[in-house]
């Protein structure tokens, strides 16, 4: 330990730390029921679970955030009381969120001093901070520069200025809400290095995930939450893929969807050399050329914010092109609005589901004709038919499996699973030509995600062009035929299915041509 | 430099003292997160009440902290009907300067049109015989003095702070103030009371010194022009500052102008403020800018963007709420 002793020098060592009999009630839901959980100085103690299994309510409690309507912790015995999270941070627990919390307009030195008392009273100590800064980041590999500004920094820059502040404040344990979502693969075995290296000097890790992979990579122990129970822990050694898999959904779930040969035809969507700014007015797309057949899925991969989401406001007429040509089938839609664009056979699933694809305040009948609400059988001489919509939106819900308690119920209530399924079965019902998919299962459980999966290789089957834009590699090498990489709004490179893995992908994610 | 122009000069900058305590004030609660619109309204409810208290106790001290007083408690309601109460900041801002507005008219209207209180001019030895700079900058008024230093200390304590640092973090991102231990309500209550109290003294800086006496509507659209130059300053107090004794510029040189061509009407000069400050919230962070700081040799065009881009506070107007 040493240099990290001194480091750490007045904090509190935790060597045990117990959450017994967590409840947590919020209005009409039961987030954490009776939750036992436990670890230990010098483990990676992973939390599994869906999402709204319970488990960032668990972290919360445990962090101060929320207070829990029932049980205790207890540290190295002695019952704590964690009311806020100076609390937490106090007694030496830190928490890395999934959404990073750092301050875009200040400095990665500003963000660690954030909350502290400074060493020179009222004023910033910014330079004993900053040199703490690089010393802590030459321990564990967290290279960054503390005078840059957050906002000029990656995403998995950013990452690393979150872990330096827990450090920073002495935390012996950690939380780490799902630290990997952003992160290419190259990114992810960087931070797991970290990771052991602050497990060997003897703090307590925390990871939440759901990407089953990881949690076997780095983890000593699983424990696995469903509807705010503890379904069982084990440790890692003994646990499967399948088995944590199972033991999250309640049923057995096939990770990987069936990848059948289809016969793949003539180019359904031809993209060429297009260019276009980003809402900020700089470059983001610089000549972006591709191409997709009936009846494959393009996968077209790359860390976020690389010019994914202005490609598919491009091709769907939202944005407004420089330069460049879209065709779709035979037809020339460039410079084509919206509207017309879906006209010719394109669907369209946006990123923001919330924002783009779904009206929130409109409920589900309407929001199922939202794209054919002024046409027969409808809309009749400028009036909505009622009836029609009605039995309509029932055969799709009844259809997609939606989820939805009427359907006077109003979009927003609906879950992300259940929101994305209704705007497939919008999407899907037309019999697209070309599909453009943008994150279709992020931020979606593994049922739900396990649903889109099949829905999106079916309509391959059916002879669909689908690009499939994704941050999630894994989904993209489970469903595409050929994968795209997408790096500062060029594409560096097409990888078949068969030659395509995590290394090859990430390094032409991370912008390196070989 | 002529002494017509010196005067002059030392008149624009005591012209534009209140506009600058006023502007501190708003910046000061913009960048912790609020906006208090209330602004123009609060004003005049200072400016009635630093005269009427001034007037009745024949303290200049009294009339200050009054309007001080009232400054603080019309922010304060903004603060807790909008964090509180949970309604609409602007709203409450909004409806709160309607009822400035014609509150002190009815609470004043036995003060109207008399002479009060004077805040006295206090030249500073030594320093006001510098040639061109004494004359300007110290040869004034305790308000102009209160200003200046204020624009200084205002910035000091934003950037340089670790209270400062606080206050920036929770008007930008108070997720990330909470989830490091920042009590963020409560920074934003006393912050929103600091820059009322200010935005009061700069009230009462109007009717006891600048604009002599109280009125109905004596200092009505000056708090709209403080909120424009807060966002023409970028929410800097500097910049601010500077927009401040822009506008009182224009303001004098339409005044000059006016003399010089009589035939030309009178509503088109003092058009000329509104519209450079039209013209610069158009430029300022627009395509023309960004082109215009790509034509900068390269060394330049760092502090040249850091000097023309601007953004508000990315929790402008929102509130915060933990669980």
């Amino acid at each position: 330990m040493g240099e990290a002793s001194s480091l750490l020098s007045g904090t509190a060592r935790i060597s045990h730390l117990e959450m017994k009999g967590i409840v947590k009630q919020f209005p009409g839901v039961l987030a954490n029921d009776h939750v036992d959980f436990e670890v230990r100085a010098g483990e990676v103690h992973a939390l599994l679970g869906e999402n709204g299994a319970g488990k960032s309510t668990l972290m919360k409690v445990l962090y101060g955030m929320y207070k829990p309507n029932e049980g205790e912790i207890l540290i190295d015995g002695l019952p704590a009381v964690i009311l806020s999270p100076s609390d937490a941070i106090a007694k030496g627990i830190g928490m890395i969120h999934q959404h990073f919390m750092l301050v875009p307009s200040l400095t990665v030195a500003e963000n660690v001093a954030l909350g502290l008392r400074s060493s020179r009273g009222m004023l910033t100590d910014l330079k004993v901070v900053s040199e703490r800064v690089i010393e802590l980041a030459k321990l564990y590999g967290l290279l960054v520069d503390p005078s840059a500004y957050i906002w000029q920094l990656s995403v998995g820059q950013q990452q690393r200025v979150e872990i330096i502040k827990a450090l920073y404040r002495g935390a012996a344990l950690l939380i780490l809400d799902e630290p990997t979502a952003v992160l290419t693969p190259q990114e992810v075995d960087e931070l797991f290095v970290t990771f052991r290296q602050m497990v060997r000097d003897g703090h307590a890790l925390i990871f939440i995930s759901h990407k089953l992979h990881e949690v076997l990579n780095i983890s000593h122990r699983v424990t696995v939450l469903r509807d705010g129970r503890v379904i069982g822990s084990v440790a890692t050694e003994e646990a499967t893929k399948e088995g944590l898999a199972q033991m999250m959904v309640g049923r057995d779930v096939g990770l990987k969807p069936e990848h059948k040969k289809v016969d793949v035809g003539k180019a359904m969507l031809e993209l060429e050399d297009l260019w276009a700014n980003s809402d900020r007015g700089v470059a983001a797309l610089q000549g972006v050329s591709l191409q997709v057949r009936a009846g494959e899925i393009l996968g077209l991969a790359g860390v976020s914010g690389n010019g994914q989401r202005e490609l598919a406001e491009v091709i769907t007429g939202l944005r407004n092109l420089i330069k460049g040509r879209v065709i779709l089938g035979n037809k020339d839609i460039t410079g084509k609005n919206p509207g017309e664009i879906m006209e010719q056979g394109l669907s369209y699933i946006p990123e923001e589901r919330m924002r783009d694809g779904m009206i929130r305040e409109f409920n589900i009948s309407e929001n199922a004709i939202l794209r054919e609400h002024h046409t027969q059988p409808f809309a009749r001489r400028g009036f909505l038919n009622f009836p029609v919509i009605t039995q309509y939106a029932g055969e799709l819900v009844k259809k997609f499996n939606v989820k939805t308690p009427s359907l006077d119920t109003p979009a927003k209530n609906l879950s992300g699973g259940n929101i994305q399924k209704l705007i497939l079965a919008r999407e899907l019902s037309r019999k697209p030509g070309v599909l453009i998919a943008s994150q279709p299962t992020r931020g979606l459980d593994i049922g739900a995600t396990e649903y889109i999966h099949t829905r999106l290789m079916e309509q391959r089957q059916e002879g669909t062009a689908t690009l499939l834009i994704s941050e999630d590699l894994d989904e993209i090498l489970a469903l595409s035929d050929r994968i795209a990489v997408i790096y500062e709004g060029q594409i560096m490179g097409i990888v078949e299915r068969q030659n395509a893995n995590a290394e090859n992908l990430g390094l032409l994610m991370a912008g390196v041509r070989e | 430099m002529s002494d017509e122009l010196i005067r002059q000069l030392a008149s624009i900058l005591l012209q534009s003292s209140p506009l600058i305590i006023a502007v501190s004030g708003e910046t000061i609660t913009e960048r912790v997160g609020v906006i208090n619109l209330s602004v123009d309204g609060t004003m005049m409810m200072a400016a009635m009440t630093g005269f009427v208290v001034g007037l009745k106790t024949d303290s200049l001290l009294y009339g200050f902290l009054a309007a001080a007083i009232v400054g603080a408690i019309m922010a304060l309601l903004v603060a807790f009907g909008s964090f509180r109460l949970k309604q609409n900041q602007v709203a409450i801002g909004f409806v709160l300067t309607l009822l400035g507005d014609d509150l002190s008219a009815f609470l004043g209207q036995n003060y109207t049109r008399i002479p009060g209180p004077v805040v006295k001019h206090l030249p500073i030895p030594v320093l006001k015989d510098i040639p061109i700079i004494g004359p300007i900058f110290f040869n004034q008024d305790l308000v102009v003095y209160f200003a200046i230093v204020l624009i200084f200390l205002t910035w000091w304590y934003l950037n340089r702070t670790q209270p400062g640092l606080h206050l920036r973090s929770v008007g930008e991102r108070p997720e990330a103030s909470f989830a490091r231990g920042i009590n963020v309500n409560r920074l934003r209550y006393i912050y929103t009371i600091v820059g009322g109290g200010l935005i009061g003294i700069a009230g009462a800086a109007y009717s006891l010194d600048v604009k002599l006496g109280w009125s109905d509507g004596h200092t009505r659209g000056l708090g709209w022009i403080a909120l424009a130059i807060v966002i023409f300053g970028g929410w800097s107090p500097v910049r601010g500052a500077l927009g401040a004794i822009l506008f009182g510029a224009t303001k004098a040189l339409a005044t000059v102008l006016q003399r010089t061509f009589p035939e030309v009407s009178v509503v088109a000069f003092n058009s000329i403020p509104w519209l450079l400050m039209i013209f610069v919230l158009l430029t300022v962070g627009s395509e023309f800018t960004e082109r215009l700081i790509l034509l900068m040799p390269k060394p330049m065009r760092g502090p040249m963007s850091r000097a023309l881009r601007v953004s508000p506070p990315m929790a402008l107007g929102t509130t915060f709420e933990n669980e």
